[in-house]
């Protein structure tokens, strides 16, 4: 799939609507998996359908002409606004007959109270799981649950075997903060990459990062990040005119219980 | 094949035989290249941005290893690789969870995408997104372009039946959406580039005190 046909087609809108048939949906979606361009249009196309369900209610007289929703959903939040009378020569294809398109009209409008009311409350039950997971980042206040740990170089890029910091996780940890020692005499700027040890594919690489005036540098990783295991964060110092070996930092995690999601 | 399309599906075949001699710097590649796309798409079905990012990492850590293995045949097709991989796993996740799947996240089925219930931070930026959205809309000079925005991407009407009520040809309808959504985007892309909003326009009535 292409863009032109993406646009002519306006592929993205009816993407978000699920009105793609399966193989459309592949075609796009194996499209948008390599295409930022795409993603961003997706997520204009969000907030244009937001900023249009939001207008509509606040200033109806804005869309004349538009009938009301055929999505019971948008029905019970849009306001009905202006409609034009139909040709009699226009038939849609779906059309109901009359009595039956109020009947159901009637149900769904019975209905939107007692539906509203479990929305609102499913998506409170969700945030507040959302908002115990994830409460490094959006604390407002002092944080707790955190784990820290130092750590100094490795002598050699041999396994520490046991004798690699362990750090215990519990199901009250939100972070594990890592401070890494490069030494009094650590200058410019590094480059981390988180592995396990036995592995060499990079779970996590960090932009460049400058170490405090002691040659430490912090990070804090979500408890859910690491599953139990050892694990060998690499640092790289970003040089133009050297290549210094990098220092390797080991550690290990023990003891994660699940989560409550 | 247009000449676009046949430079990144040659950069596709070289990653992937690079990702197959161990290249770490392939690897980099990889996970920039789709990592946007894949978030977005875990985050469009599970509406869950912790689940999405573990299934993220999942994916990326299960196509590595197959990669390196060498187990894409097809070269060209790692975006549906990825694509496949990352649904496999999602179904999973959800099983394991209790889920009903949504039908199976087969190839055949359309997948229900989860009602998108965003977490504090995400709500707050969407919120953001949504008010420039109804300002950029309401300065929109064009009544006809918010109507047919609103009537295609939110009423989701029939599009014969837009077409016929608004007197436009097929052709006419087609050109009028894509215009109405043109003149959204470029406002959408100056606002967001300058941070100041179109000048003139219908005004939104002020929200209540």
């Amino acid at each position: 799939m292409d863009h032109d046909e993406i646009e002519q087609r306006h592929v993205a809108h009816l993407y978000l609507q699920g009105k793609l048939t399966a193989e459309e949906t592949a075609r796009f979606e194996e499209h948008y998996l390599g295409c930022p361009a795409c993603v961003e249009r997706l997520r204009e196309a969000e907030s244009l359908r937001r900023g249009l369900s939001g207008l509509a209610r606040a200033a109806p007289e804005l869309f004349p002409g538009a009938v009301a929703a055929s999505d019971p959903r948008e029905a019970a939040q849009s306001p009905l606004p202006f409609s034009r009378p139909r040709p009699a020569s226009v038939r849609r294809r779906t059309r109901l007959p009359a009595w039956a398109a109020t009947l159901a009209a009637a149900l769904v409008l019975a209905s939107v109270p007692s539906f509203w009311l479990w929305q609102r409350l499913e998506e409170t039950r969700q945030e507040l799981r959302r908002a115990r997971q994830a409460s490094g980042e959006r604390a407002r206040g002092p944080q707790t649950g955190l784990a820290l740990a130092f750590l100094s170089p490795l002598r050699s890029a041999a396994s520490p075997g046991d004798s690699a910091p362990r750090i215990h996780l519990s199901t009250d940890l939100s972070q594990v903060v890592l401070a890494l020692d490069l030494g009094p005499d650590a200058e410019g700027s590094y480059r981390l990459s988180l592995s396990r040890a036995t592995e060499e594919t990079v779970l996590w690489r960090s932009p460049d990062l400058v170490p405090s005036g002691d040659g430490q540098i912090l990070v804090a990783l979500p408890a859910t990040f690491v599953a139990p295991g050892e694990y060998r964060l690499r640092a790289e110092a970003v040089s133009e005119t050297s290549t210094p070996a990098p220092a390797l930092f080991a550690f290990r995690i023990e003891r994660r219980e699940a989560l409550p999601r | 094949m247009i000449p676009e399309a046949e430079r990144a599906a040659a950069d596709t075949v070289d990653l992937v035989r690079r990702l197959a001699a161990g290249d770490s710097r392939a690897e980099s590649e990889l996970v920039e290249r789709f990592s946007t796309g894949l978030t977005y798409m875990l985050r469009h079905y599970t509406g869950d941005a912790a689940l999405a990012e573990d299934i993220h990492q999942e994916t990326f850590a299960v196509a590595l290893q197959r990669l390196r293995r060498g187990e894409l045949r097809e070269p060209d097709k790692l975006a549906a690789f990825l694509r496949g991989t990352a649904r496999n796993l999602l179904l999973a996740a959800r099983r394991k969870r209790g889920y009903r799947p949504p039908a199976a996240l087969g190839d055949d089925a359309v997948p229900e995408p989860a009602d998108p219930s965003p977490d504090p931070l995400s709500g707050l930026i969407e919120e953001e997104e949504t008010q420039l959205a109804r300002r950029l809309l309401a300065s929109l000079p064009l009544a006809r372009d918010r109507e047919i925005l609103y009537r295609f991407c939110v009423a989701q009407e029939d599009r014969e039946a837009i077409r016929a009520q608004m007197g436009l040809t097929p052709q006419q309808f087609n050109l009028v959406l894509f215009r109405a959504r043109q003149r959204f985007h470029q406002l959408y892309q100056e606002a967001t580039a300058t941070g100041r909003l179109p000048a003139g326009g219908a005004r939104e009535p002020e929200p209540a005190k």
